[in-house]
């Protein structure tokens, strides 16, 4: 009958061994890996500043060229809108268009008095002096 | 050189690689030793240990002294059997093939085994652990490290250290008694 192997029996000691020189030769891998990891880090780093570094200065330029144009509009922007609106106003037919608001003696005297001779900034001041807030929303330009 | 010293020439500009290496010498013997009672083959174990030893001085610039160093070092070790182990695992799982049994014949065919037969028998006793139990019951076993020291490394509690070599140690006992 074969004896029963006990735990509390078998020499404690490390069963494995090592190649010759092993720690040695290890160390200088290690190195060796170090200094590639170290090298490759390296490239990686300067790599990706080299591809950021364009892609970063052309949304700069993007960014810079809409902040100007957001300036130039905004600041001109005021006075041509209101240009636009006279002209808009003085081209359009004046007579069919304030008709609505006056009454008849108003609209001969308005004929009487050459309205097509009338500037559109003459016209405006007429309106604001003349005709309420409320009949001028009503206006259908 | 103590510890301290060593991560203080490591602080020092010009000084990393130098102080890297002394801490290489004073460590890499007992940290493959502990990684081979985890992982199988002496290669394995080699590539564990550069691993391990790669992790360290990517991590050593921001190590603050919280742990002592070996217990640092320990726990990257451990860390990486445990990952390599995991991996191994899964790829022979993909792989087809019985992890437990090509572990057995790695055993059998280790060039760098020295033991007789019952240390051998006792070897493929601990392999058939699951890897955490396994490590507890080296770094007791063979190393023995008290449950304070293994407690810090793995960061487990003294109490479920001491049931899992309890477990881990009548598993090996009861495969040793029916191998016979």
């Amino acid at each position: 009958m074969k004896e029963k192997i006990d735990i509390d029996k078998i020499e404690k000691k490390n069963p494995f061994s090592l190649p010759e020189n092993y720690f040695e030769q290890f160390k200088l891998n290690l190195n060796e890996a170090i200094t590639r990891e170290e090298e490759r880090a390296a490239i990686k780093s300067r790599g990706f500043w080299n591809v950021v570094k364009p892609q970063l200065a052309l949304v700069s330029s993007f960014a810079l060229l809409i902040v100007t144009f957001y300036f130039i509009f905004n600041l001109t922007g005021g006075a041509g809108e209101s240009e636009f609106r006279s002209e808009t106003i003085a081209s359009s037919d004046t007579i069919e268009l304030i008709t609505p608001l006056l009454d008849e003696d108003e609209v001969v005297d308005l004929e009487e008095k050459s309205l097509l001779e009338i500037t559109p900034d003459q016209l405006i001041d007429y309106l604001k002096y003349n005709v309420d807030l409320v009949s001028l929303s009503y206006l259908d330009f | 050189m103590e510890d301290k010293e060593l991560l203080q020439l490591f602080n020092e500009e010009g000084n990393e690689r130098y102080a890297f290496n002394l801490i290489v010498d004073k460590y890499s013997e007992r940290l493959y030793w502990h990684i081979r009672k985890i992982v199988p083959s002496h290669d394995d174990s080699n590539d564990v240990l550069q691993n391990t030893l790669i992790k360290a001085w990517r991590g050593l610039p921001s190590f603050r002294e919280e742990a002592k160093l070996y217990t640092w070092l320990y726990r990257i070790a451990t860390n990486e059997s445990l990952t390599f182990l995991k991996r191994a695992k899964r790829n022979s799982f993909f792989s087809l093939t019985d992890y437990d049994q090509m572990v057995e014949n790695m055993l059998e065919a280790d060039p760098y085994f020295d033991g007789d037969k019952a240390q051998k028998l006792l070897q493929k006793a601990i392999f058939q652990l699951p890897p955490r139990q396994r490590t507890v019951f080296t770094m007791r076993y063979y190393e023995e490290l008290t449950y304070n020291e293994i407690s810090e490394i793995l960061e487990t509690s003294v109490g479920a250290l001491k049931a899992s070599y309890h477990h881990a140690y009548q598993k090996v006992k009861s495969f040793l008694e029916s191998s016979v």
